[in-house]
């Protein structure tokens, strides 16, 4: 096991290497540069021209990603061209309400989305199977933004049970209910797409062990039909299942980017889209950064955890 | 039987043949080991015979034949067929090699499409290898069905829409159809009811007779092989252990797995049931850590010292065995 | 019909699928005593394996016994509750399957799986069970018994994993233990060494035996009485002797014709019986092997025949319409005549 997870870890790091690459110079293809972005209007074409001398902009593209490269390696990811604060420090204070944010609509998914998969699949073909099909491919094909809109008119203009926004309220406690009231919608609406492909995949995949022989096996030692599907058939369907899950820790990180704007969440995906609109290389890369990372590790431990759940895998 | 055909030269001869599986470990996957699911065999097979390979799960008959019809390279040894080395061939040398060398596979269904028609299944390998005009193909492929005791009908149906016995047919039909000299079986009547591997076996001795048809025979048990075989090898752990006559094997059996394997079938006679017999003990051993040695004296109830220590070569008899205390 | 342990009457079960309900075995019939072995051969889909997946009541759920009855032990399996038939299963009545390799679950570990059902029927401490399972292991001839418990079932050889389905069915003492093709899977050494085990476990235990066999060889070796099955019915039940000797049935005749003999000198051709099953949907009126039969005649396409005894013999019987009357009764026919 040791010896496959240095592999892994050796083999993430040119891929690595080859993503900062590859989003260093597409974020540099993007028309306009940051300087006119934050520059008052009336500013000098030498104005301009010294603060792209100021913060490198005319050296060459492979010098400014050499110079990105050292000052990463040296744990430094900058400044920011907008707010001239630590790119680190920015990004850091972001992480935590986006981990929350997206810890708990994965939570709120997976509790209802497993149960209703496995009893979708045991009675399949049944009103309650075509019932969940219907609310699971809901879940999915309804957009985001379309869902958010529609719960804050409801809930915070309509009825005004809920805050529209934001992640505390303005001038309030900032107590831990405060926030839990913040989430709630946000959180809904990132679950629903998320259990909606979840029911998908445990129902086809509880399926497929359904017809296996070991459940007769099971059956006819005189387990209750409960610890039979429960027991014998679950633990079989979660090995697939636990690579869909392995996809979806990425969304942890960034992956709000639609929700977080619309409920003012402030988290990772709000900055990205802030860095995009003011070309804020830096920031932007450091956030590629971070979601890289993320989806080598996240994939990493899927396999890990593949090994977990199922004896047969044996990594060496 | 047919006479020992000792004047003819052989259609096909196999020399040393090796095929080894590398074991990849650690954190650059250097490979450990090799799975040697072949080491070392040699046989020939004359024109018009049938030579049976036989032995338990993992001994490397299946492996044999693939390599054979160059479904998988060879790691060592040469496959000659027709006086010509096959890996040596190329170009259109090879691909008519490659028409006179067909395999038939245990499981039919498998190895048919299942999106096909059975008349665009049978087709396909005509057109592929441009062997009739396209006026003819349609024609041909009604023949050919009929020779195998299908319909012209079934040509619009669908692989799902056979019983496993009209899928062998079918599976036969399309080694058939290109005309080979040597066909591979590999376990064709393995997964097929008691009744209807009587009417494959049937059918592949008819078309043996009728096209000069030479088979390599490739089975797990000796019932089928008794009846189509004219010469029978032994396989145990990827070497040859007993190569004779087919009667010679189930008369007077010389090597002890031999005897082993055919005391352990069951005989469909219960007045026999309390008959003597030896029953093996164990499993097979990993072929990636083959016993040293003898690779049957694990298992041998007449293994002694030497059988420990040096492994017995294949002797260059008539009656060829490989062991160092062979049976009378 | 004193002291028999099981006693299947008139049993018909049935499936529901997309086409409409399908009858898949017909009026079976057979009795079976504490200690005996009876043996099952016929093709796939004749019915042998849904014969006995309804006496576990195990059919699914788009199965159903529809009529007839099967008393196990002086109680009607069919009227029994769930929660009952539960009691049953794995406790008196056990069952090993054809795939060792799928049977046992690949997630949790061979000791994990045992003591499942240890706990379940019998009351025994964790150690006790425990113990008691690497007990059982040792008793199939499973070598390092008490670290093979904690291994997971890929670790093991195919014939290695049927000894573990077979201390796991006689665990908890069964009365009955159904054998679902044991060994067909298997290699013929290793298949010989499960035959081998079952006949020395049954010496010891007296279990009864219901094994279920397309390998007319396997029957041979195990049965003390058996019942051919053809298109989802018996269509001959004898002891084991006399079914050999003097197969009656054209069916039963054709099956043993066309298996190459080991024993004898090779034969030139094989017989087989032409054509091939009917289909469940399709099943033809009168005797279900007329299309195939050689000696079908027009009662044999218009008419159902019943299971015949044939007479003066014990309990030798035949569902063919040549031994409706004594006289009718071809004289020698049987394995010796070439139909071909």
């Amino acid at each position: 096991m040791f010896p496959y997870i240095v592999r892994r870890l050796l083999i993430a790091i040119p891929v690595l290497f080859g993503v900062t690459v590859f989003s260093f110079f597409i974020v540099n293809l993007a028309p306009g540069n940051p300087v006119e972005m934050f520059i008052s209007p009336d500013a000098t074409q030498a104005d301009i021209e010294l603060k792209k001398e100021a913060l490198g902009l005319n050296d060459p593209i492979y010098v400014q990603y050499w110079r990105w490269l050292q000052n990463l390696l040296q744990g430094d990811f900058g400044y920011s061209f907008s707010t001239y604060a630590p790119v680190g420090e920015m990004v850091a204070s972001r992480i935590l309400p986006t981990l929350l944010l997206m810890g708990s609509a994965l939570l709120l998914a997976y509790i209802f989305a497993i149960p209703i998969g496995v009893i979708s699949a045991t009675r399949q073909y049944s009103w309650i199977d075509y019932l969940t099909t219907g609310f699971s491919f809901m879940g999915i094909s309804i957009p985001n933004f379309f869902l958010g809109l529609g719960l804050i008119y409801l809930f915070a203009v309509q009825w005004q049970i809920l805050p529209s926004g934001g992640m505390n309220t303005l001038g309030g406690d900032g107590g831990f209910g405060d926030t839990i009231m913040h989430l709630l919608l946000p959180a809904f609406v990132l679950a629903t797409g998320i259990a909606g492909s979840m029911v998908r995949y445990v129902r086809s995949s509880m399926l497929e062990i359904l017809g296996q022989d070991y459940l007769r096996t099971a059956r006819s030692k005189g387990l209750r039909e409960f610890l039979v599907v429960n027991k014998h058939a679950f633990r079989n369907a979660l090995i697939p299942i636990i690579t869909v899950i392995g996809m979806d820790i990425p969304l942890l990180i960034g992956g709000a980017v639609v929700t977080e704007q619309i409920f003012q969440w402030p988290g990772l995906g709000q900055l990205t889209i802030q860095s995009i609109l003011s070309r804020d290389y830096p920031t932007l890369m450091a956030i590629n950064f971070i979601a890289a990372i993320t989806v080598l590790l996240s994939n990493l431990l899927a396999d890990i955890l593949y090994s977990v759940a199922d004896p047969r895998i044996k990594y060496n | 039987m047919r006479k020992p055909p000792d004047k003819q030269t052989p259609l096909l001869v196999v020399e040393k043949l090796k095929k080894y599986y590398p074991i990849k470990k650690g954190i650059i996957s250097r490979t450990v080991g090799h799975v040697k699911a072949v080491d070392g065999i040699d046989f020939h097979i004359y024109p018009g015979e049938t030579l049976a390979l036989v032995g338990e799960s993992g001994c490397g008959k299946s492996t044999t034949g693939r390599a054979i019809v160059h479904l998988e390279p060879p790691t060592e040894g040469r496959v000659i067929f027709a006086g010509q080395d096959m890996a040596a061939l190329q170009g259109a040398e090879l691909r008519k090699a490659r028409t006179d060398l067909q395999i038939i596979f245990q499981d039919p269904y498998s190895s048919l499409n299942p999106r096909k028609r059975i008349g665009d299944l049978l087709a396909e390998p005509l057109l592929a290898h441009k062997l009739v005009p396209k006026s003819e193909v349609s024609q041909k492929v009604d023949e050919i069905l009929e020779i195998v005791g299908l319909t012209k009908y079934h040509k619009s149906r669908y692989p799902h829409e056979f019983s496993g016995g009209q899928r062998q047919r079918i599976g036969i039909a399309r080694a058939l159809i290109l005309q080979p000299k040597l066909i591979v079986c590999d376990e064709p009547v393995s997964a097929l009811d008691v009744s209807i591997q009587a009417q494959v076996l049937n059918l592949l001795k008819d078309l043996q007779k009728e096209f000069q048809l030479t088979y390599l025979f490739i089975a797990h048990g000796l019932g089928a092989v008794k009846y189509i075989s004219d010469r029978i090898a032994i396989m145990y752990l990827g070497k040859i252990v007993e190569l004779a006559q087919t009667q010679e094997i189930f008369k007077s059996p010389r090597h002890p797995y031999t005897q082993a394997l055919l005391h352990a079938y069951p005989i469909p006679n219960p007045h026999l049931r309390n008959r003597e017999r030896i029953v093996m003990e164990g499993d097979v051993p990993n072929p990636a850590n083959p016993p040293k040695g003898c690779r049957f004296h694990t298992r041998c109830p007449f293994a002694k010292e030497i059988c420990r220590e040096q492994a017995p070569d294949l002797t260059k008899t008539a009656h060829a065995v490989a062991c160092h205390f062979p049976l009378v | 019909m004193e002291n028999n342990l099981l006693e299947v009457d008139k049993l018909q079960v049935a499936f529901r699928t997309d086409k409409g309900e399908v009858v898949s075995v017909d009026e079976v019939t057979f009795q079976l005593k504490q200690g005996e072995t009876i043996g099952i051969v016929g093709e796939s889909g004749c019915g042998k394996s849904v014969t006995s997946l309804s006496i576990m009541r195990l059919l699914g759920r788009t199965g159903l016994i529809k009529k007839g009855a099967i008393s196990f032990n002086g109680r009607e399996l069919t009227q029994l509750e769930e929660a009952q038939m539960r009691e049953i299963r794995g406790n008196e009545i056990s069952m090993i399957f054809q795939e060792p390799m799928t049977s046992l679950n690949p997630v949790f570990s061979i000791g994990n799986q045992m003591l499942e059902l240890i706990h379940l029927h019998m009351k025994m401490s964790k150690s006790e069970a425990r113990a008691y399972a690497i007990e059982m292991l040792k008793k199939v001839g499973i070598p390092r018994a008490e670290q093979i418990i904690d291994e997971y079932p890929h670790k093991l050889s195919g014939g290695m994993r049927q000894r573990v389905m077979i201390a796991m069915a006689l665990s908890c003492k069964p009365r009955l233990l159904i054998a679902d093709e044991p060994t067909t899977a298997l290699d013929v050494t290793i298949q010989a060494q499960i035959l081998e085990l079952m006949k020395k476990l049954r010496q010891e235990s007296q279990t009864a035996i219901m094994i279920i066999s397309h390998d007319l060889g396997i029957i041979a070796e195990m049965a003390d009485k058996v019942l051919v099955m053809y298109a989802g019915q018996v269509v001959e039940e004898a002891d084991v002797f006399t079914l050999f000797d003097d197969p009656k049935h054209p069916y039963t005749v054709g099956l043993m014709e066309s298996i190459p003999h080991l024993e004898h000198d090779s034969q030139q051709k094989l017989f087989s019986i032409p054509g091939t099953v009917p289909h469940l949907h399709a099943m033809p009126k009168g005797c279900r092997f007329h299309q195939r039969c050689q000696h079908a005649t027009e009662q044999c396409v218009t008419q159902k025949p019943p299971l015949l005894t044939i007479q003066g013999s014990n309990g030798h019987r035949v569902r063919c319409w040549l031994y409706q009357e004594e006289e009718q009764v071809v004289s020698g026919y049987g394995q010796n005549e070439v139909i071909a």
